[in-house]
């Protein structure tokens, strides 16, 4: 009789023993199972929270030093500038060229212009706020002023803050460049109001508030635009003026705000953000960058603000460690209980050993029978174990990434994109419009039992149960005709 | 339960003991068997006799392959059974039969059978007395006797040319005993098997052709 047959008539007729061992191989791999798939849905949360927040630094001029800046009269009044050498075009591809994990990164100037129709015979008509205005819009109640929008002029709108971090999305044309001359960008929204689409043309100019403190005609700042891409925000905005909003914000180029705005080329940009691959290196990235030459002691601060990474991950990992515990814990004393069981068992049946050893049966053919048992168990326990571990593990990972989630919610820093009252500020303008930000959303995974867990149980929970079997046949493989003849008698 | 006339060879040596001394491991010195010959033939049927704790097992295992003496050899076949082929001479050349039955609980009486051979097995039980309805059933519901009948029938089953029988009559009362030792004479006479039982049974004993006794480490013929 081959061995596989004795092994299912023995699984067939020990059933009470058959179930037991079920059961145990079925637990443990639940608990293997589970714990695993959390561990990889709590790493994915990680992976997300880094993505989300973000790995960036910025240069900007060092506001804490008087010595670096001056005041000069414009018009009617004065302004104060920066008098160190610009942050320019050519600075950002430096870094991004000489400074290995630099993604990428974009500088960030911006001011309030009026849009308005080509030839400026007509306002556009803006998006409106969903929160009213504030105090400042009726302060310049009757005036232009309340018609303005910010304009960004970016060097690579990819990856500036707003669109590097997922609040703005390019949906079509072109991201803006350097090279991208009179090209801007404007939310769908802005240009379904005013019939624009991509190649379209409209001007933008200064309020004329601004225009009379600069000691300058209104309509020397115009200057024309054209339509280059479409964006639309993924978050809702707030902003002081509703009419600043990001429904209303246009990006463009430094020349475009340069001629509406004179100067602003020659200041250069107010700050540049770079992306990184990961926030991890961020340290080392941030000495390097400090240790150009275009940097190094010209008055520019670079920062890298981590808390709210930190912040946000700590939760995170301290839920990966505790869950890949879990996983090698139930793993390790899993394959204990299984040895201690199935040597017991093997030990059980040493009489039965003897008598197939001495009908002739080789001891390959008993270790086989009893291995083949163990793997069909096996095999139906850990098939069962998949959708009870999905369960399983949809269940208990949702309490544990929501707990997670809150410690991220309410452990945010100040100063960047997850904060306590979920708003997010993204960029270093005060008067940038902040965003509601969702931290559960990081963690918001889908905790899965995918098939690369399945194999690895079927895999890993197959050779160890194979394993504990052969270690657990050892007795048997050892023993000499003298102790089957003791067993018989 | 015909056999190959070949086997049916009343008086060639099944096995055979040659100057065989054996002593346990502990103790050396304490010779259980001392320089033992001798030849069991096919067709007949040998009871070993002795006190207990003389060796009588011992000698059996020593002609099944189970152990290994200190000097002599043991053959079968006429030819000497080296280290290496106790497991082959198990599987060839013997069947046991214990006084236990040691039948595999969660198997049939067929399926105990067919273990030890390809033959099938309802005729070997019909043979020794199990009816077809039995050698269905588990061997757990069947009595004493009937399960000795079962492992009768697994080593008629083999081609062994040795039935090796330890006290296969020890655990029955004194009726079933005698179909035992009934069918284990059968299992000579008529299908030319060399059977040799290790007993205390004076019934088993009267019914052997030859009747063997261990003494001192010797073997000594009485029959």
């Amino acid at each position: 009789m081959p061995f596989p047959r004795r092994a299912l008539l023995y699984l067939a007729r020990k059933r009470g023993k058959t179930l037991t061992l079920l059961a145990l191989l079925f637990v443990v791999a639940v608990l293997a199972l589970t714990s695993w798939s959390i561990r990889g849905a709590a790493q994915t949360a990680q992976l997300n929270v880094r993505q989300a927040l973000g790995g960036t630094f910025t240069v900007e001029p060092d506001s804490s030093n008087a010595a670096n800046w001056g005041s000069s009269s414009v018009g009617t009044g004065s302004q104060i500038t920066f008098q160190g050498e610009p942050l320019t075009a050519d600075f950002v591809r430096e870094v991004v060229e000489g400074v290995d994990g630099v993604r990428g990164g974009s500088g960030s100037v911006s001011n309030v212009l009026i849009p308005e129709t080509t030839d400026g015979s007509a306002a556009l008509e803006l998006v409106e706020g969903a929160d009213g205005d504030s105090s400042l819009a009726a302060a310049f109640a009757g005036d232009d002023f309340g018609r303005t929008v910010q304009f960004y002029a970016v060097s690579d709108s990819a990856f500036d803050s707003y669109f590097a971090n997922g609040y703005l999305k390019l949906v079509e044309g072109e991201p803006i460049t350097e090279d991208s001359g009179d090209g801007v960008l404007v939310s769908r929204e802005f240009a379904e109001k005013n019939g624009l689409a991509v190649g379209d043309e409209f001007s933008v100019r200064r309020a004329t508030v601004h225009a009379q403190m600069a000691g300058i005609d209104v309509e020397d700042t115009r200057t024309r635009v054209r339509v280059a891409g479409v964006f639309e925000p993924t978050a809702k905005s707030q902003a002081d003026l509703s009419s600043w909003s990001m429904d209303n914000a246009i990006f463009g180029t430094i020349s475009t705000l340069d001629h509406a705005r004179e100067g602003t080329a020659e200041q250069g940009y107010d700050r540049v953000t770079f992306q990184v691959d990961d926030p991890a290196e961020l340290g080392r990235i941030t000495g390097e960058v400090e240790g150009l030459d275009a940097l190094a002691g010209k008055g520019y601060l670079v920062s890298a603000d981590t808390s709210d990474v930190d912040a946000v991950s700590a939760p995170l990992e301290n839920m990966d460690r505790l869950v890949t515990a879990l996983a090698a814990a139930s793993v390790a004393v899993g394959a204990v209980v299984l040895y201690l069981v199935l040597s017991g068992r093997v030990r059980d049946r040493l009489h039965e050993s003897g008598v197939l050893l001495s009908l002739g049966l080789t001891r390959a053919s008993v270790v086989g029978q009893y291995l083949c048992e163990v793997l069909l168990v096996a095999a139906v326990a850990f098939a069962l174990a998949v959708p009870a571990s999905s369960l399983a593990a949809q269940t208990m990972g949702d309490a544990l990434l929501g707990s997670a989630s809150e410690s991220v919610q309410t452990g945010g820093g100040d100063g960047g994109v997850s904060t306590a009252d979920g708003v997010s500020t993204v960029s270093g303008d005060p008067f940038a419009p902040t965003f509601e930000v969702d931290g559960a959303s990081f963690t918001d995974i889908e905790v899965e039992v995918g098939p690369g867990s399945v194999a690895a149980l079927f895999g890993v929970g197959l050779a160890v149960s194979a394993g504990a079997v052969l270690l657990a046949s050892l007795p048997l493989r050892r023993m000499g005709p003298r102790e089957i003849l003791s067993t018989l008698s | 339960m015909e056999k190959n006339p070949e086997t049916l060879r009343r008086g060639a040596p099944a096995l055979e003991l040659r100057d065989v001394t054996y002593a346990y491991a502990s103790r050396p010195r304490l010779k259980i068997l001392n320089g033992v010959s001798a030849s069991f033939e096919e067709g007949v049927m040998y009871a070993i006799v002795g006190p207990s704790g003389c060796g009588k097992s011992t000698l059996l295992s020593l002609l099944g392959g189970l152990d290994v003496s200190v000097s002599g050899e043991v053959a079968a076949g006429g030819a000497p059974l080296g280290r290496g082929g106790l497991a082959r001479h198990r599987r060839e050349n013997v069947a046991f039969v214990f006084q236990g039955y040691n039948l595999v609980d969660y198997l049939t009486p067929a399926e105990n059978v067919a273990l030890a051979t390809r033959l099938p097995a309802l005729p070997l039980l019909e043979k020794v007395g199990i009816s077809a309805e039995d050698a269905r059933r588990s061997v757990l519901a069947l009595s004493g006797g009937q399960q000795q009948r079962v492992a009768i029938a697994r080593a008629l089953g083999s081609d062994a040319r040795a039935l090796l029988c330890d006290e296969p009559t020890g655990s029955l009362d004194e009726d079933t005993a005698e179909e035992i030792a009934g069918l284990l004479v059968r299992a000579a006479h008529e299908e030319g098997r060399c059977v040799v039982a290790v007993t205390h049974s004076r019934d088993l004993t009267r019914r052997a052709d030859r009747v063997l006794r261990l003494k001192r480490g010797r073997l000594v013929r009485e029959r």
